[in-house]
């Protein structure tokens, strides 16, 4: 008997659904994956499974687990959701109560299930999920984005449930934390014998978690498949775009002819005083420590690290949005330390943010915010200005008459074109880019890539890639630069630093990556 | 604003109406009331309300409709100077501690940490002493209480939007901090200024109400809800009515004007009611 | 947590300090001589010298300041002008009036504030919500000293259960002086009881649409014990702003509600200080009340860190 059987669910808010005609089954025992893009439904679907949709929502169709149908009064689905399935979400942060120790939520969860059945003992659960004794005693804010993910699983586990449901719940960690908490997914579901519904945009980790693999796709689910089929041989042509869009090339081989050093970074560091009570005594927190490296022109750096190793931090201080604390940048034949950055200059520098929806003003048209970098360069003329305008949109492949209108009236996809336009109308020689597509939609980042590359190819740009995604990385770039703690530990070129990786924290990140797909 | 999202929310259109009307009737004493306010006909005084007198008059035989207008005018205008006060002082203070940071921002906080101290009615007691009582009295006290109120809702609506990628985008793009202030936080926190301005309206009546009733606001021969009420004070127990007419009367202003503040934060912002418990009702 | 206290300490210190020196210079600039109001107009020239070098009023403005500031710290507040005994005592007197009346309306205000905006919440969008939170619009546009004055109508000369005005002290008939004291406190408790309930209700609102609410559904709540056991502790966080904000007009409410109910607090003291411009009494009585509401306020971010472990800053 399947222990949950889906058929023919739909939910909607009032207007077009958001889940429809869903079927599905899993077997006790098996390893199921979701994959699909925002906006699919499958959290939804996931929700619908333990009863916990959105008051605002309608669902119908029949659910049933372990052979019943879901109760519908609100204590007994309660304590069925509490004793049977358990739940992982994406945001670790959020989703833990900020006020309460992490002991007190875990101590929760068991004792909500300790009438019905034994529960598992708290310091046997906090071993099982790799957590020590005295982080019980924490508050959420005061332990790691790994540390907390690991608190949630403890949590979901706290009643020994048949069913686990892990939904996103890797999507904001990075990438060496991502691999250890789905190892202890896959772990944890293959000690107990749980079923697992594994539900992510990630197509790799789906593949190497999961026996059997849906797709959904606005709120259907179009296929369903055994993993190694399914990557073989997809039926429909959107898995096989998912696919294709998870697979990045490496380009080819033929090395580009670099020019002379565009940037140097000489020995920057970056420390920050963090609140005490005395300033002389106040503990220093080390972002950046002694960065050295070169860019030459017409290159494409990448830089890596796990978060919190200080990229970030290094790429404001290069575009001049901070100043450094010790050492310099060379940009060109200038010397600068961050904000000193000479106005004049700084049209030749531009940073493209990671998300789309936060880097515009939702008060200003598309043409003003795109046309506000000109302020740097102040020889054009208003009808000059205009040109420059429409000739960066074009660039991106966006229509001029779309300039009129506001942000929120763009997709993801459009905006992150819009973010890399309005870096390239000052006609920049260096072009940083923070996470220019961890936050798109999969099937969209390679076409944002691809534009990414032939705009380089085009014009001549320099580009300084600040980003976890190794796949990426390993498709645009001609160096990597490794970084941990503000310093930088590793140079080389992607393949090479991919198959012999010198450093312990590159082996850690190579160790780290999930297989490609076959 | 057009006029289809007006009508998605009835109660922004019913306060906004209804605050509209209670305005207009100020405004229209300017130019005519019924009796002229000063009319002291002590023969007629106490009279119940009925068609000579609408509302009937009051121990001094002035009648109680006129001065009710009158009133209303007076309470109007001292709470929307006083909001105009918070406003234009305390708006810049917020936007440029939130642009500035640092030292501006250290100081903007000790400055609103001094006038927290200080609520109106001390306010007024000190400015009395030195003044005099009257509406300026008024207008002063409440509108020093306004600045730091604006001062916290535009640095907290600023801050918030401060860390957005845009504003870095501005910095990148050469934009001083001023320039930043004035074309990007300003305009996105235009809404919430707009919502917390109705409420410290309608809190601006209830002060001025206060003030003169105690004898620190509004001096006759001016009249005002609150003065109206400080009359009715030692009359109330025999001729309730006097107290009861201004008394209504505020109560309507100030519900009518909470609610359009309601009404607009939904109509303009859903998201601004997280924003609201940072500084509700002053 | 000793840190931030200390912070915050040193801020109230500070702020006190500044707002003592503004309500000197104000009350300095006014024209008049203390000394000759004390003796009168026909006092000799001698005399009114004599006493402006004993009350010290010959120094310069810095030195007086001080002095005034050393004396208060040690418990004098200086002569009433018009009334010739000490000031403090005066306040003392008075406040044992408008303290215990403040102090009530707060209990008040929060025993009948708070569980109706818990209510609201959890009947949200129904019948009970909308009425509730209806009445609370209505609570909230009620002038508190008019309220007393209805209240008084009804209870005092209608039904005649408690008394129209008026205070027995303490020290005679404790009963009768809490007596006294019940009207006034609920005219004071309407608006903040309104406020407070709808502060509450969009606090809890707010709290169910966190994604830590939806976890402790996960684990087995229903909605309502979700929101009771996680949802109550976090939304009484902005709850807490609004309570330490609210004190300042409560305390002004207290004051104006005096006059209503012929109460001898301290009100009816700075009124008539004023208007025989008694400035010492007027310097002393405001600083007090200043010092009232900067400690509250105070108090109230101390709680917040003690509720709220991120404010705290400890190592791990």
């Amino acid at each position: 008997m399947p222990l949950v059987e889906v058929e023919n669910l739909r939910i909607d808010f009032g207007g077009p659904p958001a889940v429809d005609g869903v079927s599905l089954r899993l077997e006790q025992g098996e390893r199921f994956g979701i994959i699909g893009e925002s906006g699919s439904g499958k959290s939804l679907t996931a929700l619908a499974i333990t009863g916990l949709l959105p008051e605002a929502a309608t669902a119908s169709g029949t659910i049933r687990f372990a052979g019943n149908p879901l109760p519908t009064e609100e204590k007994t689905l309660a304590r069925l959701r509490g004793r049977h399935i358990g739940m992982v979400f994406q945001e670790p942060m959020t989703a833990l109560n900020p006020l309460m120790t992490i002991g007190a939520q875990i101590g929760e969860a068991i004792t909500l299930v300790g009438r019905d059945a034994v529960p598992t003992a708290m310091p046997a659960l906090l071993a099982e999920v790799g957590l020590e004794p005295d982080h019980a005693r924490r508050y959420p804010h005061q332990l790691s984005g790994g540390q907390r993910q690991r608190a949630m699983i403890a949590m979901a586990l706290a009643g020994q449930p048949e069913l686990m449901i892990a939904d996103e719940p890797t999507s904001a960690l990075d990438v060496i934390t991502q691999r250890m908490v789905l190892d202890l997914i896959a772990e944890v579901c293959r000690r107990r014998g749980m079923t697992l519904l594994f539900i992510s945009h990630d197509i790799k980790a789906v593949a190497v978690l999961c026996q059997r693999i849906g797709v959904m796709r606005q709120g259907r689910l179009i296929e369903v498949g055994d993993t190694a089929t399914l990557l073989a041989a997809p039926q429909q042509a959107y898995t096989e775009r998912l696919l294709a869009a998870s697979r990045m090339a490496p380009p080819a081989a033929a090395p580009r002819r670099l020019g002379e050093t565009l940037l140097r970074v000489e020995g920057v560091s970056k420390n920050y005083g963090q609140g005490g009570v005395w300033p002389w005594k106040r503990p220093v927190l080390q972002a950046v420590d002694g960065a050295r490296f070169e860019i030459a022109s017409g290159e494409c750096v990448a830089l890596v690290g796990p978060s919190g190793c200080g990229k970030t931090t290094l790429a404001r201080l290069i575009v001049g949005l901070d100043k450094a604390s010790a050492g310099s940048f060379v940009l060109g034949a200038t010397r600068y330390r961050g904000s000193d950055l000479p106005k004049g200059l700084r049209a030749d520098l531009s940073l493209v943010f990671q998300d789309p929806f936060g880097s515009f003003d939702p008060r200003r048209t598309i043409a003003q915010s795109v046309a506000e970098p000109l302020q740097l360069v102040n020889t054009l003329s208003a009808s000059e200005q205009q040109n420059r305008v429409a000739e960066a949109v074009m660039a991106v492949g966006l229509e001029p008459g779309m300039l009129a209108r506001y942000p929120h009236e763009f997709s993801g996809g459009q905006r992150q074109r819009l973010a890399i336009a309005r870096a390239l109308v000052t006609r920049p020689r260096l072009v940083v880019l923070d996470e220019p597509v961890s936050a798109l939609d999969v099937s969209v980042r390679g076409e944002v890539l691809a534009l990414l590359a032939r705009l380089r190819a085009e014009h001549g740009l320099t580009y300084l890639i600040i980003s976890h995604d190794l796949d990426m990385v390993g498709a645009m770039a001609d160096r990597v630069l490794v970084m941990e703690r503000g310093r930088i530990v590793e140079e080389g070129r992607p393949a090479e630093l991919f198959a012999r990786p010198r450093h312990r924290l590159t082996k850690a990140l190579m160790a780290a990556r999930l297989p490609a797909l076959g | 604003m057009n006029a289809r999202r007006l009508l998605a929310h009835p109660s922004l259109t019913i306060g906004i109406a209804a605050s509209l009307l209670l305005a207009l009737l100020g405004l229209i004493s300017l130019v005519w009331t019924p009796y002229p306010i000063e009319q002291v006909q002590i023969a007629r005084r106490f009279a119940d309300p009925g068609l000579a007198h609408w509302l009937g008059t009051d121990h001094l035989g002035r009648d109680m409709l006129s001065l009710i207008m009158s009133g209303t005018l007076t309470s109007f205008t001292v709470a929307l100077l006083a909001v105009l006060i918070g406003i234009g002082i305390g708006v810049p203070m917020g936007l440029a501690a939130a642009a500035w940071g640092g030292a501006v921002e250290w100081l903007v906080l000790r400055i609103s940490d001094l006038t927290f101290a200080f609520p109106a009615v001390i306010v007024a007691i000190l400015v009395t002493t030195l003044i005099g009582p009257g509406e300026a009295n008024a207008v002063l006290a409440i509108g020093i209480f306004n600045i730091p109120v604006f001062a916290r809702v535009a640095r907290g609506g600023a801050l918030s939007i401060a860390t957005q990628d845009y504003v870095a985008a501005a910095r990148l793009a050469g934009l001083g901090n001023a320039a930043i202030a004035w074309r990007h936080l300003l305009p996105n926190i235009m809404s919430l200024i707009i919502v917390q301005g109705t409420i410290q309206l309608s809190l601006g009546i209830l002060a001025e109400a206060g003030l003169s009733y105690i004898g620190l606001g509004t001096q006759p021969p001016a009249t005002s809800l609150g003065l109206m009420l400080r009359d009715a004070q030692s009359l109330f127990l025999i001729h309730p009515w006097l107290s009861i007419a201004p008394g209504v009367t505020i109560v309507l202003i100030v519900i009518a004007l909470n609610i359009a503040g309601d009404g607009l934060r939904d109509a303009l912002d859903p998201r601004l009611r997280r924003q609201e418990l940072g500084h509700a009702a002053g | 947590m000793i840190g931030f206290a200390l912070r915050r300490l040193v801020g109230f210190a500070a702020t006190l300090l500044v707002a003592a020196a503004v309500i000197f210079l104000l009350l300095d600039l006014l024209p008049g001589d203390p000394a000759r109001f004390v003796l009168g107009i026909n006092a000799s020239e001698a005399s009114v010298a004599a006493l402006r070098a004993q009350m010290g009023l010959d120094a310069p403005a810095p030195e007086r300041f001080i002095r005034w500031v050393i004396g208060m710290a040690q418990g004098d507040f200086g002569l009433s002008s018009t009334q010739k005994v000490p000031v403090a005592g005066l306040i003392a007197e008075r406040m044992s009036v408008t303290f215990p009346l403040s102090m009530l309306a707060m209990v008040l205000s929060v025993v009948v504030g708070l569980p109706i905006g818990l209510l609201a919440a959890r009947r949200r969008g129904k019948a009970v919500d909308t009425a509730l939170m209806a009445l609370a619009q209505t609570g909230i546009a009620i002038p508190n000293f008019w309220f007393g004055m209805l209240l008084t109508l009804v209870f005092a000369v209608g039904l005649r259960w408690l008394p129209p005005g008026g205070f027995t002290p303490w020290g005679e008939n404790p009963g009768a002086a809490l007596r006294a004291l019940i009207l006034p406190g609920l005219a004071l408790a309407l608006p903040q009881a309104s406020i407070l309930a709808r502060v509450m209700r969009t606090a809890l609102v707010d709290v169910a649409e966190q994604d830590f609410i939806r976890t402790a559904r996960a684990k087995g709540m229903t909605r309502d014990e979700a929101l009771w056991r996680h949802g109550v502790r976090n939304a009484l966080l902005p709850v807490l702003t609004i309570l330490g904000l609210q004190f300042a007009y409560l305390i002004a409410g207290t004051i104006i509600v005096e006059n209503v109910f012929y109460l001898p607090g301290l009100g009816r003291l700075i009124f008539t200080a004023i208007s025989e411009r008694d400035l010492v009494l007027v310097r002393g009585a405001t600083i007090v009340l200043v010092v009232v509401v900067t400690a509250t306020m105070l108090l109230v971010d101390l709680t917040y860190a003690l509720v709220d472990p991120r404010l705290r800053r400890e190592a791990p």
